[in-house]
């Protein structure tokens, strides 16, 4: 509201009707003054003309039988006339004949009559012919003064400025008065939509006063405002239920990954600052997807429910237990003492889990592997924290499961190695360094072979041969497993030796199976109908090539 | 009081006027101290009695205004020469000298430069026939003249006998009334 420009609203109007007034008033005052000055002028001429018409018909006789007092006694008659200052009379022959002065001393007549007698100054003379019954007789000269006339016009025009500034100034007031009754609810609705601006408030009604038009603006502007809250209260309540959604895992109503991370790191600020540990426990059901495979998506849901409840009931208040994966949980211990108190909290919640669950008439058994982390480092952040729990869970799996390990150096450069591995795994079985070694299984009693059983092998072109104990655990945790279950299969069927070893015939090749974990990654019914499809197209070209032969 | 110099005795717009009053003002200027001081007062009767001509109203209407002379006198042969087929205001002036009394009847104005015994009779059929009777002296309004120009020193004063104005049914103006000396008759006996 302070940088309004200086032509506001209010100011125009204030402007416009003083202009008006000023203008209208100057224009009257000038064109009557001037209209009142003329009139006056020739009222005055009229006046005089009259005046020395009477004078010179009363003296008429005295010119005509030349008698000088009679004319100074008729000249005396302009004593009445108080503008009048001189009267000459003089007789045909333009010689002065009687006169008469309001103070001696003032303008002597001329004699004899001159045309010179002109108006001069504030003077102005008047020459008539003295008139018996129509013939002239004499002439008649009257002199005024127009100084009292000024002085008079004067007074008129200073009383006439005196009204037009009394005027402007009755102008000038309504003009504010009627800018303030314009402009001022004006003025209370940019003060409420600036407040609604600066104070984010929809909670603002104004006045609804004033004139017609105003009034409606002002209606529309508290209408619009009482949408613009209901529309405002609606988004809130969406977004906080957005907000809730985005941070909560909406199965278990548990934090989820992301308000898991959030708290994680206030966590270590605030143990930072006072000088505590925090530890983090990484929790993985053990046989959870047995589980979910076996009895379905919606126990194994059930259970996921059953498994928070009855962790939760084992953490804290102050602990933040979440849901971070399928059945990943993680919980963080704030302000822990020492490192002993996040193994008593993981051996709780090992314990707790020892009593069967109980969905929809199952009686289900599931354990939990539990990695420890504990902020050893002050410089060391969440997700370091969460890395290391994880390594220590899957320690904890590798272990046996159902138990709960912390993280050490070790397991730090474990996987450091599982994560090297893993890389160059992948380029392996891009550059088809996996090779399928056949290793036989004879009959004992007749000695006859009865099946091949299929092993994939890595030779590293620098590290040589890869023991399958290293990277068969770092293919099964990364997927790779699939990969390279699928390009040795095809290496199986394509290159399966014949002949000398083993004179395969289509009608001998019962069956095939495959025991790999890889059988995790990929579904039982898609690989056997991958195998069917390829088992067929190898029996065909077998069949082709025998008949050829 | 009428001071007895110059006077403007014509109408101011014609040439024959204008002429006249220049044959006046050279009268006068050009006159003998002894013998213009006469001259000087006959000039000024008969520029009385022409602009008397013009103040007095008569019942009737006329075209021409007649002025008789009675008696002697050089002031009759004056107003003959001046007046005579002069014109006042629409009418024209006619002067007769050596009037009589039976000759009043044509008059309007009867002028009568010395008043005698005799001529009281005919002032009363003056007033009988609406004809105004101018004078020169005092007595001659008292004994039932109209108007008179009567001497007083060195100018000549306006007597008027409003009576006898009256009784002939004359209007004299009142502005010449307003320079006049008012002046009753003299009841006789």
């Amino acid at each position: 509201m302070k940088n309004l420009r200086s032509t506001s609203l209010a100011s125009n109007i204030t402007l416009v009707v003083l202009l008006a007034s000023s203008v209208s008033l100057a224009v009257f005052t000038v064109v009557s003054v001037c209209l009142i000055r003329k009139s006056a002028i020739s009222q005055l001429e009229a006046r005089l003309s009259t005046l020395a018409d009477v004078i010179g018909q009363n003296s008429s006789a005295a010119l005509d039988f030349n008698d000088r007092n009679a004319g100074d006694s008729v000249l005396q008659a302009l004593e009445n006339e108080p503008h009048v200052i001189s009267g000459c009379l003089y007789n045909l022959a333009g010689t002065l004949f009687a006169e008469y002065h309001r103070n001696s001393g003032e303008l002597q007549c001329p004699d004899p009559l001159s045309a010179s007698t002109a108006s001069r100054g504030a003077l102005r003379s008047v020459i008539r012919p003295a008139l018996h019954r129509k013939e002239p007789v004499g002439t008649v000269l009257i002199t005024s003064d127009m100084r009292d006339f000024e002085l008079q016009e004067q007074r008129l025009l200073g009383t006439s400025f005196f009204l037009a500034l009394i005027s402007v100034l009755v102008g000038g007031i309504s003009g504010l008065l009627l800018q303030y009754r314009i402009s001022k609810p004006i003025t209370c609705l940019a003060l409420a939509m600036h407040k609604v601006t600066t104070e984010e408030s929809f909670d603002i009604q104004v006045d609804v006063s004033g004139s017609r038009e105003i009034a409606e603006l002002a209606v529309g502007f508290n209408t619009m405002i009482g949408e613009l809250n209901r529309r405002e209260q609606r988004a809130r309540l969406a977004d906080a239920r957005l907000h809730d959604q985005a941070r909560t895992d909406s199965l278990t109503g548990l934090p989820n990954r992301r308000l898991f991370c959030d708290n994680l790191d206030k966590a270590l600020a605030a143990a930072r600052r006072l000088g505590r540990t925090v530890g983090l426990l990484y929790i993985d059901l053990d046989g959870f997807k047995l589980v979910n495979d076996s009895l379905g998506h919606a126990v194994g849901d059930k259970l996921l429910c059953d498994v928070a409840s009855r962790l939760g009931s084992r953490v804290r208040q102050s602990d933040t237990l979440a849901r971070v994966g399928g059945d990943e949980f993680t919980v963080i211990l704030t302000s822990l003492n020492s490192e002993d108190g996040a193994g008593l909290a993981a051996q709780s919640l090992l314990a707790c889990m020892i009593r069967p669950f109980h969905v929809e008439g199952h009686e289900i058994n599931v354990g939990a592997s539990i990695g420890i982390s504990c902020l050893q480092n002050p410089n060391e952040s969440g997700l370091d924290l969460l890395r290391q729990a994880d390594s220590a869970m899957y320690a904890a799996k590798r272990k046996g499961r159902n138990r709960a390990v912390y993280f050490s150096e070790d397991l730090g450069l474990l996987a450091r190695e599982r994560l090297t591995l893993e890389n160059q795994l992948r380029g392996a079985i891009e550059r088809g360094e996996i090779h399928v070694h056949y290793q036989p299984e004879f009959d004992a009693f007749s000695g006859r072979i009865v099946r091949f059983e299929a092993l994939a092998r890595w030779k590293h072109p620098v590290l040589g041969d890869v023991s399958p104990n290293r990277f068969i655990p770092v293919a099964e945790e990364s997927g790779l497993i699939h990969s390279i279950g699928s390009s040795s299969w095809q290496k199986l069927v394509t290159k399966l030796p014949r002949g000398r070893v083993c004179p395969l015939r289509p009608s001998r090749l019962r069956s095939t199976s495959l025991r790999s974990s890889s059988m995790q990654t990929i579904s039982f019914e898609k690989f056997a109908r991958r195998s069917r499809l390829l088992i067929s197209r190898l029996i065909s070209s077998r069949s082709n090539s025998l008949s050829q032969s | 009081m009428i001071r007895g110099t110059h006077m403007a005795l014509a109408r101011g717009s014609s040439i024959p006027s204008r002429l006249f009053v220049a044959f006046v003002l050279l009268l006068l200027a050009a006159s003998h101290p002894l013998l213009s001081q006469q001259q000087d007062e006959r000039a000024v009767r008969t520029a009385f009695i022409y602009n008397l001509t013009k103040y007095v109203d008569w019942p009737k209407t006329h075209s021409t205004l007649i002025i008789c002379v009675f008696g002697p006198g050089t002031t009759g042969g004056d107003l003959k020469r001046v007046l005579n087929g002069k014109a006042s205001g629409d009418r024209k002036l006619q002067v007769m000298l050596q009037s009589t009394e039976p000759e009043m009847q044509r008059c309007n104005i009867a002028y009568f430069p010395g008043l005698t015994r005799d001529q009281s009779h005919s002032l009363n059929t003056a007033v009988s026939r609406s004809v105004l009777s101018v004078g020169e002296d005092e007595a001659f309004v008292r004994e039932g003249g109209m108007v008179a120009f009567v001497r007083s020193g060195d100018s000549i004063q306006i007597q008027v006998n409003i009576d006898a104005v009256q009784a002939a049914g004359l209007t004299i103006s009142s502005r010449l009334l307003d320079l006049a000396i008012i002046v009753h008759t003299k009841r006789h006996g």
